[in-house]
């Protein structure tokens, strides 16, 4: 349930600074996990886990951040992209990780509980400066968000080709399809 | 100044983050390395999604959409 409003309020912000796209994006999400726990799990995207060779995947993530870095930026091809990997990761991130023996519980719930802090005390500092910044076009330079920082690193070649690598570098992190059983 | 407070408050939310993870590789019965923690929070399939969401629109936003 905090996921899930947490989600909704996600995309209720991207509602609130324009960004319909996203907005809409986050909202089916929330409605599809929302029908998901309201009728206990029964949405199935794949009939079983998938499952591939480590090589395979790395094959695969290798063409497509290749595909990513050569596209230009904000172009219809990564748009393209961005949705081949957006449903992919949706249909493996759609089975949970199976449980393993891991640290103690209070362990893992005073790390969850200090990471949500951070990642909140993030979230805020950077509405706060996103708020500030449209107050005036100068204020855009004074009180620069994450994204008006990172933009200009991005839109350099080597920039763009970091970016790329790290951003599927930590997909595949979080899905760490190849470790499963 | 407004600029140098601004991305100073970045900087020390980023600071403090390393620091949450070299303790917690330090003392990992006390609080749990990033790692081992998202492994067990993501058995649950809301907290999965809605992790791989966030990942996933970080890179739409930096590489498609409009980033201001």
């Amino acid at each position: 349930m905090f996921w899930t409003i947490g989600l909704a309020i996600i995309a209720s912000l991207a509602f609130w600074r324009g960004a319909w796209v996203d907005g809409i994006l986050f909202a089916l999400l929330v409605a599809m996990l929302v029908v998901d726990e309201l009728t206990g799990g029964r949405i199935r995207l794949l009939k079983r886990p998938v499952t591939a060779p480590k090589w395979l995947i790395l094959s695969i993530t290798g063409a497509l951040g290749a595909f990513l870095v050569v596209a230009p930026r904000h172009s219809w091809f990564h748009l393209l992209g961005m949705i081949v990997v957006g449903v992919t990761v949706l249909l493996l991130a759609w089975v949970p990780d199976p449980p393993r023996p891991g640290r103690p519980a209070s362990a893992t719930r005073a790390s969850a509980v200090a990471w949500s802090v951070l990642a909140a005390m993030l979230c805020l500092w950077e509405a706060l400066a996103f708020i500030l910044s449209r107050t005036s076009p100068a204020a855009e330079q004074e009180f620069p968000t994450v994204s008006f920082l990172l933009d200009p690193f991005v839109s350099k070649p080597v920039g763009h080709i970091i970016f790329v690598g790290l951003w599927l570098l930590g997909g595949l992190g979080l899905l760490r399809v190849w470790s499963r059983p | 100044m407004t600029r140098d407070v601004t991305i100073a408050g970045y900087l020390a939310i980023v600071a403090l983050m390393l620091a949450l993870e070299i303790y917690a590789q330090r003392k990992p019965d006390r609080v749990a390395p990033l790692d081992d923690m998202l492994a067990q929070v993501m058995t649950s399939r809301i907290i999965r999604v809605g992790i791989i969401a966030a990942w996933w629109w970080f890179g739409w936003h930096f590489l498609f959409a409009s980033t201001v």
